[in-house]
């Protein structure tokens, strides 16, 4: 979670970037390390990937495009946030159960013992309905790879209750799949505030 | 003197309880839908008195080979926090139960059934 701190400045610095649009009211900033190619600012964007869901469907940039979706990372038999993340999680799918521009992606830090099967008895007993939250697994360096790009913590540690570490942080994706937040999945005040976000980015 | 539970255990029970049991069973004791069970039913925690402290102690396996589907074991609680989370239990979601001492907690960890016999049978 420490490492979540200093991304708060982020916003800050990129609101300078975001000067050359003209201002909007309740702007959700665009978070995460721009480039620059031949002067112009680009945003950062979510990179390359390619996972599958529960029900066995490929989930990548391509199937999620235009959608806004709350990412986060977890593992089926993670001992300690994960259960609340997860019922945080239920809280958005009920909220947008209905609105098909919203979806969820968890994606599993374990996906050795996460496989398809696995995921598919977690989803059923969680009540996850397929089209709208899919848990994802695939290569483990692609998995870890995207949490890097999504500015998180995920990691391997014997130390650690169930032999993994990482962030309990939803991320808020826009349409364009860029970085729009990022919030304590483990606290309902900062979930409410995630779905007021979620209603911003669909305005 | 921790003799007896009963009311004094609340707030201590609580606090144990927020620390070891609540990231799953929730603030509530609702569980999460039917990934993790609820224990503010009445009836479940009746049937479940008998062994509870052996069940917070040594968790309980899964009824199948998914790892996720068993209770954590929770070595490092003592028997006087085992005794004050059951009657935080017993008295916020259980119906006329009488709260546990800690003699009884005692005599009830003492005949747990071994670990590797309940390994042997969950797997």
């Amino acid at each position: 979670m420490k490492n979540l701190l200093w991304l708060v400045l982020i916003p800050v610095v990129l609101g300078t970037y975001a000067c050359n649009e003209a201002p909007r009211q309740e702007e959700l900033p665009i978070m995460g390390q721009p480039t620059i190619v031949e002067g112009d600012t680009i945003p950062f964007t979510l990179p390359a990937f390619s996972l599958m869901d529960q029900d066995s469907n490929v989930i990548n940039n391509e199937s999620l495009k235009g959608k806004v979706f709350v990412s986060d990372f977890f593992f089926t038999s993670c001992p300690t946030i994960c259960p609340r993340m997860k019922a945080q999680m239920l809280r958005i799918q009920k909220e947008f159960m209905e609105d098909d521009r919203v979806v969820l992606v968890s994606h599993t830090i374990d996906p050795r013992f996460d496989q398809v099967p696995v995921l598919k008895v977690y989803a059923d007993r969680l009540g996850i309905e397929s089209e709208k939250w899919h848990l994802l697994t695939g290569g483990k360096d692609e998995i870890y790879d995207l949490a890097r790009s999504y500015m998180i913590t995920a990691l391997e540690d014997s130390t650690a209750p169930g032999g993994y570490a990482h962030s309990g942080a939803f991320i808020l994706v826009d349409q364009e799949q860029h970085i729009r937040g990022f919030y304590d999945g483990t606290i309902p005040d900062d979930v409410d505030n995630l779905m007021g976000d979620i209603l911003t980015l669909l305005d | 003197m921790v003799t007896f539970g009963g009311r004094k255990s609340q707030p201590v029970g609580k606090a144990i309880y927020d620390i070891n049991c609540l990231n799953c069973h929730q603030e509530n004791g609702q569980g999460v839908a039917s990934l993790i069970p609820a224990i503010n039913d009445p009836q479940r925690l009746h049937q479940i008195k008998e062994n509870i402290a052996c069940l917070i102690r040594q968790g309980r396996k899964g009824e199948d080979s998914l790892t996720f589907h068993y209770m954590p074991a929770h070595p490092q609680l003592s028997e006087v926090q085992i005794m004050h989370i059951t009657n935080y239990l017993l008295s916020q979601w259980g119906q006329n139960e009488v709260p546990y001492n800690i003699k009884e907690v005692r005599t009830q960890l003492e005949s747990c059934p071994s670990q590797s016999r309940k390994s042997a049978k969950g797997s």
